[in-house]
């Protein structure tokens, strides 16, 4: 059970909560939110605005030199944490090398660590994100990593430094919600670091369910941006997050097997 | 007339040039992008001194839209 009264800090809303700490940076927005897949980059200030994400996920590629089009950082504003992520990596040694030409762009030391080898599923390496972890936590990244769900790793990954772990609930941009939610139940009781839900998280219902569960946050993409209205999706997402965590830290009533009636059972008319 | 591969392509300059210059030849803004040459970063404030020669290899990366 969670102590309202422990949560002495006002966060971005109406109630009170701690804020999330990553790496010792502080967030009030509990919703992380990705920039791929949008139909154009000129949605990405009202995707910000309307689902208030305070970190923002990009990707790292080469620059297409006939291209003429404007880059992304020029639509996303500077008070807004960058989340790059290794994406493209297939080992350790390549996350390592994408983060540092991340870090190099001197926007900030967060690196989402993305190693992914199989690509029919989309599922992350575990050994190859552990080690290469071990490597970015010690030059000083703040490194969230992005794995399967599973405990032993997470302990490792804490081991290595890692700000948090980033289980995911079902392969990226497959939209099917929590599909590994036991597993993510075990990391989110049994780790010391926070725990947040990255890919597979389809619709608002799925992200509230994250957090109800006591998920630190979550991370949503595809299912903003391929949305038919990806502005009032990020809306929609920016409340689910709230109402989850505030269901959360309020303390659920316990399940029962029978009916337990809400109104007094005495004083009825004659 | 020199070669230089960018991104796996090759290119021919007339003479040798220093990072600033040849990211001016493809109308690229510095504070975009992150330079590797022969697999080492360039840090924004050597693009002036760092000069690009006959046979470099050169990654010009950039952030875009992921999750």
């Amino acid at each position: 059970m969670i102590n309202l009264k422990l949560y002495h800090l006002l966060a971005g809303g109406d109630y009170m909560d701690k804020k999330l700490n990553l790496g010792g940076k502080l967030f009030n927005s509990r919703l992380i939110t990705g920039t791929g897949k949008f139909r154009s980059k000129k949605i990405i200030p009202d995707i910000i605005k309307s689902s208030e994400t305070e970190m923002i996920t990009v990707a790292l590629r080469r620059v297409d030199l006939t291209s003429k089009e404007d880059n992304i950082l020029n639509y996303i504003d500077s008070s807004i944490t960058l989340l790059p992520n290794t994406s493209g990596a297939r080992d350790h040694q390549e996350a390592v090398r994408i983060a540092h030409l991340a870090k190099a762009a001197g926007m900030g030391n967060f690196i989402k660590i993305e190693v992914i080898s199989d690509q029919k599923y989309l599922l992350p390496d575990n050994y190859e994100t552990i080690k290469a972890t071990e490597i970015l936590a010690k030059e000083g990244f703040i490194v969230l990593p992005y794995v399967s769900p599973d405990l032993m790793d997470a302990k490792r990954l804490e081991n290595a430094g890692a700000a948090a772990v980033m289980p995911l609930g079902a392969p990226i941009g497959t939209n099917k919600g929590l599909t590994t939610k036991e597993m993510i139940k075990i990391l989110i009781s049994e780790s010391k670091i926070p725990i947040i839900v990255d890919a597979g998280i389809g619709k608002p219902s799925q992200a509230a369910e994250a957090m109800e569960l006591g998920a630190d946050a979550v991370l949503v993409n595809s299912a903003i941006a391929t949305a038919e209205n990806p502005i009032e999706m990020a809306k929609a997402f920016k409340y689910s997050v709230i109402a989850g965590r505030l269901g959360y830290l309020s303390g659920f009533g316990a399940v029962k097997k029978y009916g337990s009636a809400s109104s007094p059972l005495t004083g009825f008319l004659e | 007339m020199i070669n230089i591969t960018i991104n796996g392509e090759l290119k021919q300059f007339k003479s040798p040039l220093n990072i600033e210059e040849l990211l001016k030849t493809f109308s690229l803004e510095p504070k975009y992008v992150v330079v590797e040459k022969n697999l080492t970063i360039i840090p924004k404030e050597n693009f002036q001194n760092e000069i690009v020669n006959h046979n470099d290899k050169l990654e010009i990366v950039s952030f875009v839209g992921g999750g």
